[in-house]
């Protein structure tokens, strides 16, 4: 037993070895870009295009959530995040707004309900209101589809329609925009939040107290629903790191940047 | 009465393998019209809403080789150890407890772990190499219990010839017990691979989700699971979707004939000896 | 000497095994424990509120649910899955069981997320329209979860089935048993340790199981009252919050995986307890 016990030291001792094998071999000079999977496609495509002169950086574009974006840029793991919420505590990272990008309320297209105001959206929401027909539409009781709590989409709802009060308890959740579009297109019932970029003839886009969503009324403000697209970049950033955000500010990449529905200078 | 019974049983067995094969080939109905050479061997273009999948395709290979070379040695050696060299009983038991907990842990705690111990922890960036080690540790357990009860069913006599013959116990092992094994082992390593490659929730928070054509196994990557979860629940290309998971299922189709073939291959080529 | 350092070669491989299991045990306790010394087990434990805005982090529901799912899925698998495995292996001629073999095999290795995929296309309409409510419900992941674990069970009750010795269904047919009296008497009662290891293996899947739930399940934190509600299970809710949690909800999450593995080694612990009062 005694030798036994020898071997198992023997082999931590191995183990550890390799662990600091790898450790040794963790960071190179590459561009490390993580979080939110919304900003994600956005992120790719601006690479793509980054790299067609510049084919000598490395960089990669993960996906995870922006929480990860906040742990690893934090802890030095990653160069840049992506968040797509508001961040209400102090970090020791600088934020870079990529733009901001709206969110619309949906229903399903045949559903006759065009347009309604902050406070029956409230009542919609917090359980208050439970029949269409309370808002002029048929007789058919609402089905509630929203994203997952924390969420940026979730989060920028809340504090611009709910103003504190709890969503109702049996609303359905989601953990993606594509699934709950697709719920809410598959559900006559239904009405749901989705980012603007989701928007197509599958769903129905609701004004709200009267302004729909376009380009022009989120620019100018008169559109509320919004959430801002954030670029966490971390403290002494990398050469690399640096020349990719500067060029994220020239034509180029707001070329791409209107193409995902991103809107620039609000 | 027998005969009722008979189709009872009968129409249970068609019922079930109905159920499995209406759900395989709605997937590759809508699927396969999508696939051609193009899909396979070129990239995603727009985030995977059209383009191939040539680079989740490498991610998947990789993994399935690296898996492979961390897990079966240690789930064959251990089997090994168990049945050939321990002595204590106790301590069969708790490894055997041990492995049995490893297998039934679920996939996203392995992922849970595998993000604090690898990424925060060890600072190792996301990579393939992360990820194997994540599937290998899954895989371990389920290569281990079928090796460990294929060797322990390798009739005695075999050994005690092979041992009376003059071969010392690791001659016996290479040369007796192995062959003799090899198919329950092999069938226990094709179980738990064709599982580590169709895993998505244990590898989304180490693997990363890059789409670029990884190049050592120190890069990140984005196995087909996770590419087609993302697919789908990001609404990104349905059609897509429904081709990424025929690839996969077509994956694992070739991956479960081809080791029957081989292995049946070669109970043929021993039993003929 | 060699043999020595060959044997030794083996245990500290073995001893991997445990090795993992104590590091996935440190690492997950390291991450919750705020959590827990923030709240208190019992508060966790016994909290029917899920809301992270308001600092309400109980996971009763969750853990009702999961059960609940699972339980559900096994009373759909289990008989399917059994009948089955008897027609497979009594039944059938070896050419059908040659035909089955790689078919089993090929529907375990196919992706949950596949079959949470179908799930959500195909099933979800279904109950809206036929059944009723909105279609996300633990129906639908019940019947997702079901159709996943049949190929274990199916495995696993096929091995214990051809494993019972061929002397006692000699010994039956020679003391005037019909075919049927010998599997419902004999073959059965023999298979049974196994039959139930697979059973509870296919438990535990169906416990663990993330994405394909997630996708059918709809995710409402509450207490279900029907099979047409919809609920949260343990594992879909780390997988929905995981990627926006931060700080003391972050923990929490970890807290569920550490509840999830508890639930995990009991069911273990029965499955050994059940080998070893069966002798097997």
């Amino acid at each position: 037993m005694k030798s036994n016990n020898k071997y198992i030291i023997f082999s931590l001792i191995l183990a550890l070895g390799f662990i600091m094998l790898i450790q040794s071999n963790a960071n190179s000079g590459e561009v490390n870009i993580i979080g939110s999977s919304s900003i994600q496609p956005i992120c790719e495509d601006l690479v793509e295009e980054y790299k067609k002169n510049r084919s000598e950086t490395e960089i990669t574009v993960q996906g995870g959530g922006s929480n990860m974006a906040i742990k690893c840029v934090s802890a030095d793991v990653a160069d840049i995040g992506m968040c797509s919420k508001q961040l209400d505590n102090e970090y020791n990272f600088t934020e870079y707004e990529l733009g901001r990008e709206g969110i619309v309320v949906a229903v399903h297209p045949s559903n006759n309900v065009s347009d309604l105001s902050a406070d029956e959206l409230k009542g919609i929401f917090d359980g208050n209101i439970t029949n269409w027909n309370q808002v002029g539409g048929e007789n058919k009781s609402i089905n509630v589809y929203v994203r997952e709590e924390g969420s940026g989409t979730l989060d920028a709802f809340k504090t611009t329609i709910m103003n504190q009060t709890p969503i109702l308890n049996d609303a359905i959740v989601f953990n993606s925009q594509g699934s709950i579009k697709q719920a809410i297109g598959q559900d006559t019932s239904s009405i749901g939040i989705v980012s603007l970029s989701y928007l197509d003839d599958d769903i129905n886009a609701l004004s709200v107290d009267g302004v729909y969503p376009t380009e022009k009324s989120i620019v100018n403000g008169t559109y509320l629903l919004q959430r801002p697209f954030l670029l966490l970049i971390k403290n002494n950033p990398s050469k690399e790191t640096l020349d990719f955000i500067n060029w994220i500010n020239s034509s180029e990449a707001s070329d791409i940047l209107d193409e995902n529905k991103i809107i620039r200078g609000v | 009465m027998d005969l009722v019974k008979k189709i009872f049983f009968t129409l249970s067995g068609i019922i079930t393998v109905a159920i499995l094969l209406v759900i395989v080939s709605y997937i590759l109905i809508n699927g396969l019209p999508f696939i051609d050479f193009e899909f396979i061997f070129s990239n995603p273009v727009d985030s995977g809403r059209s383009g191939g999948i040539f680079p989740m395709i490498i991610s998947s290979l990789y993994l399935l080789v690296l898996t492979a070379l961390i897990a079966v040695p240690i789930g064959v050696g251990s089997a090994i150890y168990m049945t050939q060299y321990c002595k204590s009983n106790a301590f069969v038991n708790f490894i055997r407890f041990c492995s049995q907990i490893l297998s039934a842990i679920p996939s996203i705690i392995y992922g849970l772990f595998g993000f604090t111990f690898l990424i925060m922890f060890l600072k190792l960036d996301w990579s393939l190499f992360a990820a194997s080690v994540v599937l290998a540790i899954m895989s371990v357990p389920t290569i281990f219990q079928v090796s460990e009860i294929s060797i322990n069913s390798v009739p005695g006599e075999l050994v005690e010839a092979s041992l009376g013959l003059g071969a010392n116990k690791s001659q016996t092992i290479t040369s007796v017990i192995l062959p003799s094994a090899i198919s329950g082992i092999f069938t226990g390593i094709i179980l738990a691979l064709t599982r580590a490659i169709s895993e998505a929730a244990a590898v989304m928070y180490v693997v990363g989700s890059t789409f670029t054509v990884p190049l050592s196994i120190f890069d990140a990557g984005r196995p087909l699971p996770l590419h087609l979860y993302i697919l789908a629940s990001e609404g990104v290309s349905l059609d897509n979707a429904y081709a990424t998971a025929s690839i996969l299922i077509i994956m694992v189709l070739i991956i479960t004939v081809f080791s029957n073939y081989c292995l049946n291959r070669y109970q043929n080529k021993i039993e003929g000896l | 000497m060699n043999e020595k350092f060959i044997e030794k070669g083996l245990l500290s491989i073995t001893l991997c095994l445990f090795f993992i299991i104590a590091l996935i045990i440190v690492f997950l306790a390291y991450e919750s424990i705020p959590a827990f010394h923030h709240f208190g087990l019992i508060k966790i434990l016994s909290d029917i509120h899920w809301i992270p805005d308001l600092n309400l982090f109980g996971i009763f529901p969750m853990i009702l649910s999961s059960l609940l799912v699972s339980f559900l899925a096994l009373i759909i698998a289990v008989p399917l899955s059994l009948t089955t495995a008897i027609y497979i292996e009594e039944l059938s001629s070896i050419r059908i069981k040659k035909l089955f073999k790689p078919i089993i095999q090929t529907l375990a290795g196919i992706p949950s997320v596949v079959y949470g995929f179908f799930g959500l296309t195909v099933l979800i309409p279904l109950i809206r329209d036929y059944v009723g409510g909105d279609g996300f419900s633990i129906l639908a992941a019940s019947i997702v979860l079901a159709i996943m674990i049949l190929p274990t069970i199916i495995t696993l009750s096929q091995d214990a089935i051809r494993n019972v010795p061929f002397e006692y269904k000699q010994a039956s047919f020679a003391l005037g048993s019909t075919h049927f009296q010998a599997i419902s008497k004999i073959i059965l009662p023999a298979a049974l340790p196994g039959i139930l290891t697979g059973i509870i293996l296919g438990l535990g899947r169906a416990v663990g199981e993330t994405l394909a739930v997630l996708m059918v399940i709809g995710n409402v934190n509450q207490i279900p009252s029907s099979v047409l509600d919809s609920a949260r299970t343990l594992t879909s809710n780390i997988a929905l919050e995981m990627c926006y949690a931060m700080d003391i909800h972050y923990h929490m999450l970890f807290v569920n995986g550490v509840v999830l593995f508890v639930i995990i080694v009991i069911l273990m612990a029965l499955t050994i307890c059940i080998q070893h009062k069966w002798g097997c």
